[in-house]
């Protein structure tokens, strides 16, 4: 009898704390593709995307680092059109700082996954490279600031040079 | 907008055909169809003798062989007279030799009116019922959703593009002890819409005493003004209860004179009314005319006319008349927009009011549409009845300041007349009210915690009030303290109530609460060097001029959103938080692009 009744209490113990224990906010910032191979000489693109922005985007402050720049190195970084105002400051051969504002507020809440940039790699040698973000801030539209998780890609640059053009005959 | 366009050579043809008209000095023909023939308007100068007038007049007409039709008596109007002259005399030579006379100040054919013709016919177009109908009344009449002028469900960016009926009629739906004279083609009153709001008019196209309106015109318009409301029966009128004089001087070709329209004028000043619906004009200038409006008391809502023209360059009468009892009003659509037919002037025309698809009564029980400035008219006649209603005591002066004083400014209307702006019944009541919101507040500037003490000064004895305070929070209380823990401008509302009449105060950006005040840094150039420090233009206790040049422009939304990691870092968040999250982040860029 005294142990059900400690089973009741604490079974309405644990109804209460799943009520009043809001579901938090979750947000990921990946890349796409996650795995990008290439060949020296190439230059493949990977965009920046941000999952789980459902109370808008107002900016973004970012770092972007390539761990190996023999085998890749940072290229052209371009941002969607909602990135109204934006900079991308080269810190050192390995990390870019990338940052962008939403002034016309078209990312607005409710829109779940947004484009953050599209990144450039220049593929320099054969070999491996991790690609990885880390957020200064990203702030939404409600005066609220994400706490997202980050994801890297890896590179992988093969060895056997660009693929020859083979002329069509006629 | 667009408008119609008059071509210059028309126009100028035009205005030289009026002043030619107007002049009358014989340089040319008067235009055949533009008066009756046969007949002259005189009006002799003020001799102060009745006897001298007399005297000079039998040896004018008489000299010329013309006989005296009306007196001044009957004209109502010191020293007019109207004659017939004989066939072998033209209208023109008649002018100019009783124009010739030292003891005559003017003299002017009897110019013929035409009724506007309807513009068009629109289509039913039943508005959806609208929920939210709190604080307003809207009657059973089944019509009642064909009458946008009165409910407009649609929203345009300006608000609701009607007069606001339903808000006026919770003060007043107007008196019986109130009576409006609609000066056209007659009205309808066996009229099942009309008929108990109808009293004994007249016809004096046919001087009798059965102003049947055989036209239309006349009966739509009334029906305007005063249908009878919230009977369950057709159409709903602007004032409920005013009564309908009608007074028949259009006949059933929509035409009269002159000498008719002062005949009415003159009877529905003898029967009492103060409001008189004027729905005609025309574009010659006749000074018989205005010297009857200038000597009445009543209130004259005159249509702006049809054409498209810029009164102003190109005068309408009596819309155009230069007197203090004259509303001049336009029409405007569904959308708050000046009609593509209306006639408009910044300085001509006072304002504009509903006059496309406009739902009223017409003869023989029936109902239908009619686009004009004639059915913007009688909306501000209704509207003037519901005020006379209130306020038995106020002038023609007072209703028509009142009226212009509190429309629905429209800054596309800006050019196209003199207030900018479209009826509204609503508020010239709620400002006739005795009841009045009004308030303080002490401090009304200071730095968080900031502690307020609202004061009620409203008149009237208000028995309810209803405070809210731009932070989200409200109070019943008469004169509540109010704490406020954020940096920001607050815009105050006072509601009052007493009896059903509700009386509101706003005062936009009253209270500003700035944050305690920490000294702030020059921000980088990202040269290698810093700007001057930054600076606070307004005084709000926010440093919105980043770059320190003493004003807020794009540059500074630039600027921080280049060092926001530096701002982060080294300024005090109060002074920079700009969107009130209590941190400095990309909120504060985009909130300081919105202020710039």
């Amino acid at each position: 009898m005294k142990h059900s009744c400690i089973f009741e209490i604490l079974g309405a113990a644990i109804i209460i704390w799943l009520l009043i224990v809001p579901v938090s906010a979750y947000s990921l910032l990946y890349f796409n593709p996650a795995v990008v191979e290439s060949n020296p000489g190439e230059q493949p693109e990977i965009d920046l995307i941000m999952e789980g922005c459902n109370t808008g985007l107002s900016g973004y402050v970012l770092y972007l680092m390539l761990d190996n720049p023999t085998v890749a190195s940072f290229g052209e970084v371009t941002f969607p059109s909602w990135v109204s105002m934006n900079t991308v400051e080269h810190i050192n051969s390995t990390t870019i700082l990338i940052q962008g504002a939403d002034l016309g507020e078209q990312v607005e809440p409710g829109l779940s996954i947004a484009n953050l940039a599209k990144i450039s790699i220049h593929a320099q040698k054969a070999g491996y490279a991790t690609l990885r973000v880390e957020p200064v801030i990203i702030d939404d539209d409600r005066r609220g600031r994400y706490d997202p998780i980050s994801k890297t890609a890896s590179i992988v640059i093969s060895g056997a040079g660009p693929s020859p053009m083979i002329p069509t005959s006629k | 907008m667009k408008r119609v366009s008059v071509p210059w050579i028309f126009k100028s043809a035009l205005i030289i055909l009026l002043m030619i008209t107007m002049w009358g000095e014989g340089y040319a023909e008067l235009e055949p169809g533009t008066y009756v023939p046969g007949e002259v308007i005189v009006r002799y100068a003020d001799t102060s003798s009745h006897t001298a007038i007399a005297s000079v007049a039998s040896s004018l007409n008489a000299g010329i062989g013309a006989e005296m039709i009306y007196t001044d008596d009957i004209m109502g109007i010191q020293g007019m007279q109207v004659v017939k002259i004989p066939d072998t005399v033209s209208v023109q030579e008649a002018v100019k030799y009783y124009k010739a006379n030292q003891y005559v100040t003017y003299a002017e054919p009897n110019y013929i009116t035409y009724l506007p013709k309807p513009i068009g016919n629109a289509n039913d177009n039943v508005q959806e019922a609208n929920t939210d109908t709190s604080g307003m009344i809207i009657p059973n009449d089944p019509d009642f959703p064909l009458q946008w002028g009165l409910y407009n469900s649609v929203n345009t960016s300006a608000g609701r593009a009607d007069i606001s009926a339903p808000e006026a009629w919770n003060i007043s739906t107007g008196s019986s002890d109130v009576l409006v004279a609609v000066i056209d083609s007659g009205v309808d009153y066996n009229h099942e819409d009309l008929a108990e709001n109808c009293v004994n008019g007249y016809d004096f196209v046919n001087n009798d005493d059965d102003p049947m309106d055989d036209n239309g015109h006349g009966t739509h318009c009334a029906g305007i003004i005063s249908a009878v409301t919230n009977n369950s029966l057709g159409i709903s009128g602007v004032s409920w209860r005013s009564k309908i004089l009608p007074v028949k001087v259009f006949d059933a070709e929509g035409m009269s004179n002159t000498v008719l329209e002062i005949l009415g004028i003159r009877y529905a000043e003898e029967q009492g009314a103060e409001i008189i619906s004027c729905s005609w004009g025309g574009y010659i200038y006749s000074e018989a005319l205005k010297d009857a409006i200038d000597s009445s008391t009543a209130l004259f809502v005159c249509a702006a006319g049809n054409e498209g023209y810029d009164t102003d360059e190109i005068p309408f009468y009596p819309a155009g008349y230069n007197s203090a009892n004259i509303i001049a009003v336009g029409a405007s659509d569904a959308n708050d927009v000046l009609t593509w037919f209306s006639n408009y002037g910044a300085t001509s025309v006072d304002l504009v009011a509903p006059g496309e698809r406009i739902y009223s009564t017409l003869p023989g029980g029936t109902y239908g549409y009619m686009d004009g400035t004639s059915m913007a008219t009688p909306f501000v006649s209704g509207t003037a009845a519901l005020i006379k209603s209130k306020k038995p005591d106020y002038n023609a002066g007072k209703i028509k300041n009142l009226i212009l004083n509190s429309v629905d400014k429209i800054y596309w209307l800006n050019s196209t007349c003199v207030t900018g702006g479209r009826l509204n019944a609503y508020k010239p009541l709620s400002l006739a009210l005795p009841l009045q919101a009004e308030f303080m507040a002490e401090p009304t500037s200071g730095t968080i915690p900031l502690n307020v003490q609202f004061s009620d000064l409203s008149s009237g004895e208000p028995e309810t009030w209803h405070w809210t305070f731009g932070d989200g929070l409200e109070s019943t209380l008469q004169n509540p303290t109010h704490l406020y823990m954020k940096p920001g401008k607050y815009t105050i509302t006072l509601t009052v109530t007493k009896e059903g009449l509700s009386s509101i105060a706003e005062k936009e950006d009253y209270i500003n609460v700035k944050p305690p005040y920490q000294p702030v840094k020059p921000f980088p150039d990202g040269k290698g060097g810093y700007y001057p420090a930054p600076t606070d233009p307004n005084n709000d206790g926010l440093f919105e001029d980043i770059n320190g040049n003493g004003w807020l422009e794009y540059e500074d939304t630039k600027v921080l959103f280049e060092q926001i990691q530096y701002a982060m870092r080294e300024e005090p968040i109060g002074q920079f938080d700009f969107d009130g999250s209590g941190f400095i982040g990309c909120g504060d860029v985009v909130t300081l692009y919105q202020m710039v």
